[in-house]
């Protein structure tokens, strides 16, 4: 498939902090690509550096095959991009920022108010278009943010955490939105729900410290994971010597415990069994077995050390 | 206020200042070129400050496909347009207050000065905004510059009042130059083209240095 963003040993500093760590990927054209990790580990960097609001201490990013530094006016109207933080200006309405960003960008009148028009309606915005940005919420400023860097149909969408702010109706029209727009555009984005990110991607690329650790499809990467389950019993009393019993179990995977809860992972429900056999006559209270998620991956420990 | 708070008491403290012209008609032209550089503060402060530092509004406008250059023209060119509203609005009030009126040729030469003086305290301003990283360096070094432009730049107190050698110093200042150059037109129909266009031909590169720290600034 054709590559619509490519990164060529991206590296961004901080002073001497490495922020990017010599990045090489390339994103494919029409696919929805999220970004994961903790804080810090470079994604709002790596999001800026792609919608050219900073650039690279080293190494190249090109957008459809063009350098992001040295044509940079050339690639200004290929990439749309919505910040973490509304960037309004607070003394115009949420139209008159969205319109001249939209002038700025060399877009008719027309097309900008039939743009605007379609795009608001469907975030059921066009009830605050004419309020100032200094009187709206943090939801609608965020929403309005996306109409703005839509405004000019750009190829590429760079979202910070599209949803921020936004209620659950809110985050579900905007995602309608967004997964309309594929195919049609790339779209870029970094969350840190993750719930949103399973329903919502074609590939995710886990960050930790500047590097990509992990990069494929939400299946994929669970891949060498999807035999594992997570285990939870809730004793009515959990002792210290029991609990470094049944840690002990050889079958039993990265055990951990609160209060009198016992956590641990297994990768067939027999180890289920050998827990009860050990733990005997001890009473329990409840019991549960869930398939691993994104979340588990997103365990620091699961992805540095794996589970075997 | 600049007129009861300034003007008054001062009137009844120089003597004329210039070619036998009362004091209150000598400070008239440089009263609404004081208004001008007042009203260009708050617009470059908003656009320049607070939307880079804070608000962070101009950054965004930054990812539109035009340069740093036009970006810093636009703002500063709209900047002058609000002031020469505010100076007119200031002139009407003026009037009403002191009754003085000058011919159309005279004003026309202060708004033209307006504009050549607004252009070069726009991009010290400039400059200013873009460099601060913090609102209290800014404001700092504003006062201290309004301090020199309300008692140092000769639109309030005559130069002839200074002691000789501090004269000398500051009167080749460029804000002195205009201000001296403004009030030679108006009051004895004197023109130098040398100083003016030297001082015109500052604006270019000054203008194209501010983009350019404003790129270094954004990293871009």
């Amino acid at each position: 498939m054709e590559a619509s963003v490519t990164l060529k040993k991206v590296g961004k500093l901080f002073r001497d902090k490495t922020i990017l760590a010599g990045l090489t990927f390339g994103i494919e054209k029409g696919s929805i690509v999220a970004f994961v990790g903790d804080n810090d580990a470079g994604k709002s960097t790596l999001l800026k550096v792609l919608a050219g609001l900073e650039n690279p201490e080293y190494g190249s990013v090109f957008i459809h095959g063009l350098d992001i530094v040295k044509r940079r006016k050339d690639i200004r109207h290929m990439i749309g991009y919505v910040p973490l933080e509304p960037d309004m200006d607070p003394w115009l309405t949420l139209e008159q920022n969205i319109r001249f960003n939209g002038l700025l960008y060399g877009v008719d009148n027309s097309t900008i108010s039939n743009r605007i028009a379609e795009y608001s309606s469907r975030l059921d915005l066009f009830d605050f278009l004419h309020h100032p940005a200094n009187s709206v919420s943090y939801g609608n400023l965020k929403k309005s943010t996306i109409v703005r860097a839509l405004v000019h149909d750009p190829t590429i969408l760079i979202l910070d955490e599209p949803t921020a702010f936004m209620d659950a109706q809110s985050s579900r029209q905007t995602w309608d939105l967004l997964k309309g727009l594929r195919k049609a555009k790339t779209i870029i984005y970094v969350s840190q729900t993750l719930s949103e990110i399973e329903q919502a991607h074609d590939r995710i690329l886990v960050l930790n410290k500047g590097k990509v650790i992990l990069d494929g499809s939400l299946d994929k990467l669970l891949e060498s994971t999807l035999e594992f389950h997570q285990f939870q019993i809730e004793f009515e009393e959990l002792p210290d010597e029991l609990y470094q019993k049944l840690s002990t179990i050889p079958t039993v995977v990265t055990p951990s415990r609160m209060n009198n809860i016992f956590y641990f992972y297994g990768r067939s429900r027999k180890v289920f069994f050998q827990v009860l056999k050990e733990a005997g006559d001890t009473l329990m209270e409840d019991l549960d077995i869930k398939k691993l998620g994104l979340r588990d991956l997103m365990d620091s420990e699961f992805v540095r050390k794996g589970l075997d | 206020m600049l007129h009861l708070l300034i003007i008054v008491p001062m009137a009844s403290l120089v003597e004329s200042p210039l070619n036998n012209v009362s004091y209150e008609k000598w400070v008239y032209p440089g009263l609404l070129v004081l208004i001008g550089i007042i009203s260009l503060i708050p617009v470059l402060y908003r656009d320049l400050f607070d939307f880079r530092i804070h608000k962070k509004a101009i950054t965004y406008m930054t990812l539109a496909p035009i340069s740093k250059l036009k970006l810093i023209i636009g703002i500063l060119v709209s900047a002058i347009l609000e002031s020469l509203i505010l100076v007119i609005i200031g002139l009407l009030v003026l009037f009403f207050v002191t009754g003085i009126i000058l011919n159309w040729g005279d004003y026309l030469i202060i708004f033209g000065f307006i504009i050549i003086i607004n252009t070069l305290v726009g991009s010290f301003i400039t400059t200013l905004a873009l460099l601060a990283a913090r609102v209290f360096s800014f404001i700092f070094i504003l006062m201290i510059f309004f301090c020199y432009v309300l008692f140092g730049s000769g639109i309030i107190v005559p130069l002839d009042i200074f002691p000789d050698q501090l004269r000398v110093l500051i009167q080749y200042l460029p804000l002195n130059v205009m201000i001296h150059e403004l009030h030679l037109v108006i009051f004895t129909g004197v023109f130098h083209w040398i100083p003016l266009s030297i001082l015109v031909f500052i604006i270019f590169p000054w203008t194209y240095i501010n983009s350019e720290i404003f790129r270094r600034e954004l990293n871009q």
